[in-house]
């Protein structure tokens, strides 16, 4: 990965546990701006893990290792403090919030964000232009943005909501967690347009995944195989076309002794 | 150390004041005068609830009521100023009470409604008043009730009249002045004639020295055939000890909605009953009580369901924080001839500290055979993948906090018809949510 580019997001040797299972076992990545890195691997390599510690959710702990997101100390960050630093995880299973709109609630965050940045408050006017192409993008229905959020949604509408806003905070470094899962071909077409407008030469996109599909859509520049708690081999595109063939076994039986 | 008066010796006080209270008005309506003697019969027997008191057994009433009490006998000088109150829409109907005295020269306008002080009702409107007041507050139930009963000595007779559509909400504020430690007992009489549709919302705010007040308060509905009524309660005085008893008749095809919210004090005590006395007869009951620092929230509701056809629903939801208790106890009666019941009842609570106590209990008693009927409580802390959620997203952890309990309150706020009122609570909760 020699690029010139700074490092955006730098993983030294990541080790984390949940209760008293190791999962994280010294993980390590470089991403740039303008790269789409793919995280595939068997069920239970960790790949989740990694996106809920990225993201600061309690339940994990660190035990060691180091995460430097444009030379901050991310670990040290609660997780309001990482999205406001410009990092958005799209949830594998985005919670229901009775009682709270996604238009109310995504005001909300954008005020929080803005204000962390030192910036003015959004006019309303902008805010509902903004919302209306931003809509446009997941081709998401006008009427569920005024529902509460996720409340009664299917899986697809669920995963376009997090693409939805996505697009609303317009994130430094996106990850997407298993966003494919559970998305007929339709969906997961739109999903995927959506990741693809938002691409930028700043920005970046961690696309974990258990299956290629979805790179057919969101084509990865790295794609890198984890497996039981770190990457054990990185490649280009044809990697991921290759465990499509191949599936996961070979990966298990390379490293089942190490 | 302070002593403290027993529930015995405080009783024989009240007792002894109420009979003078009466006797001194003996010279009154003879049908009053029965009333009252009744009463006092009966709150002799029962007495104010000691330590062994079943109904009353989270509250001890040493606390509460100063041993220096006295039953206010006198109507007061002073009055306390509600210029300018949150929870008051100025341009709306307003009555005010005064440590239950009905005050005209404070309250604006009541163009178009009958609503006038008890005393001057009893008088006036005697039939009106003899045939409800006492009805539906039956006596040997509740000491409370048989106290009030025995010496109230004003209060507020509100009659909707047949068909009346009021357009705004019907304002009633309650008042506390006090000097010395004072036992009040406002007393409420609302007729809801048949067909009238109303907003009514019972207001209790800080007056003039509240924590010297204790409040005992009786509130009688009665809804004739396919009248609407709303009524909202607001409870928010932070100085205040009350029991307030609200007894609702609802009649066929009437319609009761019923919305307690309990913001501010330090003893509220609630017994709500709902007495579906007709078939085709419905009442919605919501609740929302928020006590902090070491506050004390009981609500007890009864749904009766006398007749066939009838229709209860109720919802209680607390946020429970600091070091204060919270009590439900939520009792729906199904007697044996009311088929076709449909009553449903659920209680949420959230626990903000981990010194917060909540009591809930459910209770169902059904002598039908053929009904639906449902209950269910839970108590547990702020969801933490929801709060997740929310922070993966920029939002700090205290915005994120009132993000939720602003939509788990809103499901009851939502029922407050009056948008004044609705959106004056939901402003008030913001700003305790987010402090």
């Amino acid at each position: 990965m020699g690029s010139e580019s700074k490092v955006m997001l730098s993983i030294r040797d990541l080790h984390a546990r949940v209760e008293e299972k190791e999962i994280l076992k010294g993980f390590n990545l470089d991403v740039r701006p303008g790269e789409v890195h793919a995280i595939m691997g068997p069920n239970g390599s960790g790949k989740s893990t990694l996106a809920s510690v990225l993201a600061g959710r309690e339940d994990y702990e660190v035990t060691s290792g180091t995460v430097l997101f444009e030379g901050k100390e991310l670990l040290e960050l609660e997780p309001e403090d990482r999205a406001r630093e410009g990092i958005f995880l799209a949830f594998q299973y985005p919670v229901e919030i009775p009682g709270v709109s996604i238009t109310n609630f995504l005001k909300t965050a954008i005020s929080e964000q803005r204000e962390y940045r030192g910036l003015p408050p959004m006019e309303p006017k902008e805010f509902l232009q903004m919302m209306k192409e931003k809509k446009a993008v997941v081709e998401i229905d006008t009427n569920l943005t005024n529902r509460a959020v996720n409340e009664g949604f299917s899986g697809g509408e669920k995963k376009r909501n997090e693409i939805f806003q996505m697009a609303m905070l317009n994130p430094k470094l996106s990850i997407l967690d298993e966003t494919d899962s559970g998305l007929d071909i339709d969906a997961l077409r739109v999903v995927a347009n959506g990741v693809t407008r938002l691409k930028r030469p700043d920005n970046a996109c961690i696309v974990i995944t258990h299956y290629q599909r979805l790179l057919d859509y969101i084509v990865p520049d790295f794609v890198h195989v984890m497996f039981d708690g770190r990457i054990v081999k990185s490649g280009t595109r044809e990697l991921a076309l290759e465990l499509e063939e191949k599936g996961y076994d070979w990966i298990r039986k390379e490293h089942a002794t190490a | 150390m302070e002593t403290k008066i027993s529930s015995n010796a405080l009783t024989e006080r009240f007792i002894n004041e109420a009979e003078a209270l009466r006797d001194a008005a003996l010279e009154g309506n003879p049908l009053l005068n029965e009333l009252r003697t009744k009463a006092l019969e009966s709150f002799r027997k029962q007495g104010v609830p000691g330590k062994k008191a079943e109904e009353y057994r989270y509250i001890d009433f040493s606390r509460y009521l100063h041993d220096d009490v006295r039953i206010e006998a006198s109507k007061p000088e002073l009055c306390p100023s509600i210029e300018t109150h949150p929870f008051i829409d100025a341009s709306a109907p307003l009555l005010v009470m005064v440590n239950g005295y009905f005050e005209p020269s404070l309250s604006r306008n009541c163009e178009g409604i009958t609503a006038l002080s008890l005393a001057d009702a009893i008088a006036q409107h005697s039939a009106d008043v003899f045939s409800h007041l006492g009805l539906a507050a039956e006596l040997g139930q509740d000491p409370f009730v048989d106290l009030n009963t025995s010496c109230f000595r004003d209060g507020l007779f509100l009659k909707l009249s047949k068909g009346l559509k009021a357009e705004r909400p019907i304002q009633i504020v309650q008042l506390s002045a006090a000097l010395s430690p004072l036992l009040i007992q406002p007393r409420i009489l609302i007729l809801a004639e048949q067909g009238c549709d109303a907003d009514v919302v019972y207001l209790t705010t800080a007056g003039l020295n509240s924590e010297l007040t204790f409040s005992n308060i009786l509130i009688e509905a009665h809804l004739e055939a396919q009248a609407q009524l709303r009524l909202s309660s607001i409870q928010q005085d932070a100085g205040m000890s009350s029991v307030c008893n609200t007894v609702a008749h609802v009649a066929k095809g009437a319609n009761l909605q019923h919305v307690n919210v309990s913001l501010e004090g330090k003893l509220i005590r609630n017994n709500l009953q709902t007495v579906l006395t007709e078939s085709g007869s419905e009442a919605n009951l919501y609740g929302y009580y928020h006590p902090t620092e070491k506050s004390l929230f009981d609500n007890h509701t009864l749904v009766d369901h006398r007749q066939p056809h009838c229709q209860s629903n109720e919802l209680y939801k607390g946020v429970v924080d600091g070091k204060a208790t919270a009590v439900f106890k939520g009792k729906i009666y199904v007697r044996k001839n009311a088929q076709k019941t449909n009553a449903f009842q659920s209680n949420k609570n959230i626990l903000l500290s981990a010194e917060a106590t909540v009591n809930t209990k459910p209770q169902l008693e059904i002598y039908a055979d053929d009904v639906k009927c449902s209950h269910g409580s839970s108590t547990g802390l702020l969801d933490s993948d929801q709060l997740f959620y929310l922070r993966a997203r920029g939002i700090s952890l205290p915005k994120a906090k009132a993000l939720l309990l602003h939509a788990y309150a809103g499901e009851i706020l939502s029922h407050v018809r009056s948008d004044f009122h609705r959106e004056a609570l939901q402003a008030y909760l913001a700003q305790r949510f987010e402090s």
